[in-house]
């Protein structure tokens, strides 16, 4: 059974369609990157997996249960981490944490115990006795993570944790994603910076206006996408001419693009084929300077496959 | 036994004595009634000579302005604690987090109102040493100083709902700290007249009930008793009966509010209010009805206008909402009983019928055998007037799809039926009014028809002018029927139109 199962989820306001249709499996331990640009729908598809919004029509489901018919035992499986979130004022950093496993009914006994631990994890031990207002943000978020894993939840939505946060605070929030990871956690975690995701999702999803234009493993999606990978060639000036022509009659080439000095090849054919186009401009007298494999990332991905409109 | 934990409660009781805050209120709160009985004591023996044989009449005055003050301060500082309980979490962005927990809503509304009544208590406890002069000087005996603080814990309780229930329906903290003291100052002038004649003894000849309701009143309730249907009672009972039960009902409100998704509190919530009507009605027909045997036109009228404003609340309140259900016929929605359950603007109508009968049985059982005609016209009066106000809050649900507009038309609309009749009767100088045809106006105010329902009835305001010669209370309620016959079809426009307007999903 998926842990996470979201079959053909709509979300109406009044005038917009802020989700619509959108589907997805996720399996134990998978970590899911939803990317997509401002206002495409993140906040709103994690809101009702998080039985904070009623979805309009469709559903979603945590381990197997309805999240609009039972959210309270939903409650109890996930941790939720919101974009933007305030702290309560006049709180020290252990009540902070005391509150919240109150809140999920963790046995009194056990709370030191998953207190400690916790700030273990997100590297806030020395802060404990500190009030909640007296910390940076990179400290806050850190903290919210750690409140938002204090009753052990199996999946963790997590929206836009890295935003706001100076370089050094967005690594050690990525540490501490990937120390997750490590522990077997389920984690959904939106993002409209793409690099962030990259290094540690199993699988991403992009999406633009409420539709989920692509999911799956980062491999298969650039397969799709760009339909393989892409060689970057450089040749000399005189020889430009000539390589343009003969490109396209090599099995696997796609497209051949010319950008600045180098010429860009869309390639469909496996790695140990990838010679074959070397070789072909060889024969055709076509001197090579230099042959490479692009380096592709979500980046490129996410470019093509959105059109830059936000719902 | 333990105690159940509530995270929301230790949070409050915790950070609430953070900070310098707390212990400023706690120094104005005892600062301010020490300073004013520290004047009296100096006027008082500035301009009173003797060797202290009187010093009993000091106790008294100690008595009444430390409490005064004192209910003033609360009835000031309670719904400020509470006012933001909701809001202030929205707006500090705490509150997702916080209704994701395992914390039932309940919890957190309850935790709230627990720890503002607490810190309440705090306070009251604190003024023990100023009221315990009284007990020096003499005057007053314990048992009132006991009532009056048990009373001013109830208010607390009751204004720290209103400001919770507020808080849940707020937008803004700004708009539920006002709203609250709105609702308070309501409360508080409605139920001022019942304290003052409490203090200054009883009007018209009639008993007074109900005096303690009001917190200036509760200080002076410890000795008096109030008589209710023949039932002697002290007067603490029935304030901390109505006020408890209001602040009840207002706190599931507020819980009921909260829920997402909403867990369906209506039937809890139209029972407590039931009660509250059925608690309400006894108590105010109690003093007011026993002399509604048509000798006294004072304590009919009374009894009338209290049923009638009653009625319009009730209209007002339960017959309007968000909309109306879009699917099945208009009469079905509103006569069909098993609605009462759902909570919705058409269900209401019928809801409230049940309400006014429930004040119709306590009124008919309640009176003596001569005036139960009159009960029973007084009723039929308040149907029809439910009637007409309760489908024109239908209307306006449909056409303006919300409750806040609704209701205040609804409002509006009942204040310019009953009350702008009767400027037509507005007669400058001495000279006699002569009639005009303005004078048909009247039938749409019940309060012509009211006044003639003891059946012997006033006849002054019947002018020749008047197109039907029958009594005011015949003609009324059939203009009241037709009228809201006529409502409903509006209604029913207003709700075929906005079903068309619904966007078909894309």
């Amino acid at each position: 059974m998926p842990l996470v199962e979201l079959v053909n989820l709509r979300k109406e306001y009044k005038t917009l369609v802020a989700v619509k249709g959108l589907s997805l499996t996720l399996e134990p331990g998978d970590i899911f990157g939803f990317i997509g640009p401002n206002g495409a729908g993140k906040t709103t598809t994690i809101k009702m997996l998080a039985t904070l919004l009623e979805p309009t029509s469709g559903i979603a489901r945590v381990n197997g249960i309805n999240v609009a018919e039972n959210p309270e035992a939903v409650r109890s499986l996930i941790g939720y981490m919101p974009d933007a979130f305030g702290v309560y004022d006049d709180f020290k950093v252990w009540e902070y944490l005391d509150f919240f496993a109150a809140a999920y009914k963790v046995p009194k006994i056990d709370r030191p115990g998953l207190i400690d631990m916790a700030l273990d994890l997100t590297t806030l031990t020395e802060k404990k006795d500190a009030y909640v207002d007296e910390l940076s943000r990179g400290m806050k978020q850190r903290l919210c993570l750690a409140k938002t894993l204090i009753h052990d939840p199996k999946v963790l939505l997590l929206d836009e944790p890295a935003s706001g946060l100076d370089p050094r605070a967005r690594i050690e929030i990525k540490e501490l994603l990937k120390e997750l990871k490590a522990m077997g956690k389920t984690i959904i975690v939106s993002s409209h910076i793409l690099p962030e995701l990259a290094d540690f999702c199993t699988s991403v999803g992009i999406i633009e206006r409420g539709e989920l234009i692509v999911a799956g493993p980062i491999e298969a999606i650039m397969k799709q996408v760009l339909g393989g990978r892409v060689l970057e060639i450089r040749v000399p000036d005189i020889d430009r001419e000539k390589a343009t022509a003969l490109l396209p009659s090599v099995e696997h080439v796609k497209s051949v693009k010319r950008i600045g000095e180098t010429l860009r090849v869309d390639y469909s054919g496996t790695l140990d084929d990838q010679s074959e186009v070397l070789l072909a401009l060889i024969h055709g007298g076509v001197r090579v300077q230099s042959f490479a494999e692009q380096d592709t990332d979500l980046e490129d991905i996410f470019l093509r496959v959105t059109k830059g409109l936000v719902a | 036994m333990r105690f159940p934990e509530n995270p929301v409660l230790t949070k409050e009781l915790r950070t609430r004595m953070r900070g310098t805050r707390a212990y400023w209120i706690l120094f104005a709160y005892v600062g301010l009634p020490s300073l004013i009985v520290f004047l009296t004591y100096a006027t008082y023996t500035a301009f009173q000579s003797g060797n202290g044989q009187n010093a009993f009449q000091l106790g008294k005055v100690f008595y009444s302005t430390v409490f005064t003050i004192q209910a003033l301060l609360v009835g000031i500082i309670t719904p400020a604690l509470t006012a933001g309980g909701v809001s202030l979490e929205k707006e500090q962005r705490t509150y997702d987090l916080l209704s994701l927990s395992l914390l039932p809503r309940r919890g957190i509304i309850l935790g709230k109102l627990l720890s503002a009544t607490l810190f309440v208590a705090l306070l009251l406890t604190a003024s023990l040493p100023l009221a315990s002069l009284c007990f020096l000087l003499g005057g007053i005996a314990p048992s009132q100083v006991i009532t009056a603080y048990v009373l001013l814990l109830s208010c607390a309780f009751l204004y720290g709902a209103v400001g919770i229930a507020a808080s849940s329906v707020a937008k803004s903290t700004t708009n539920a700290t006002s709203l609250a003291y709105t609702v308070i100052l309501i409360l508080f002038f409605c139920t001022l007249p019942l304290a003052i004649a409490g203090i200054t003894g009883p009007f018209g000849g009639n008993g007074v009930g109900l005096t303690a309701l009001n917190p200036i009143g509760a200080v002076s309730s410890g000795i008096n008793s109030e008589v209710y249907f023949g039932l002697s009672l002290s007067p603490w009972l029935p304030a901390l009966l109505v006020n408890g039960m209001l602040g009840v009902v207002l706190t599931v409100a507020a819980i009921h509010r909260l829920e997402y998704p909403r867990s369906d509190r209506t039937p809890l919530l139209r029972t407590l209010c039931a009660a509250f009507t059925l608690l309400l009605a006894f108590f105010l027909y109690g003093f007011t009805a026993p002399q509604a045997a048509g000798v006294s036109g004072n304590s009919l009228m009374a009894v009338s206008i209290l049923t009638l404003l009653a009625t319009t609340l009730i209209a007002a309140i339960f017959a309007t909402g968000d909309g109306l259900p879009t699917s099945g016929g208009l009469i079905r929605l509103i006569f069909d009983p098993r609605r009462l359950r759902t909570g919705d603007a058409a269900s209401g109508l019928l809801y409230g019928v049940l309400l006014v009968l429930i004040c119709g049985a306590v009124l008919y059982i309640g009176t003596t055998n001569s005036s139960r005609p009159a009960s029973l016209r007084l009723v039929l009066l308040s149907l029809s007037l439910l009637w007409l106000l309760g489908t024109l809050g239908i209307w306006f649900s449909a056409a303006a799809r919300s409750r806040w507009a609704a209701l205040t038309a609804t409002l509006a609309a009942a204040v310019v039926v009953s009350v702008g009749p009767m400027c037509t009767q507005i007669t400058v100088g001495n000279s006699p009014r002569r009639p005009t045809v303005l004078d048909n106006l009247l039938y749409l105010s019940p309060f012509p028809a009211a006044s003639e329902l003891s059946g012997s009835g006033s006849k002054s305001l019947r002018t020749p002018a008047l197109l039907f010669q029958a009594p005011f209370r015949m003609v009324t309620p059939a203009l009241y029927g037709l009228l809201g016959i006529g409502f409903l079809g509006l209604a029913e426009r207003a709700r075929r139109a906005s079903r068309t307007v619904v966007p078909p999903a894309s």
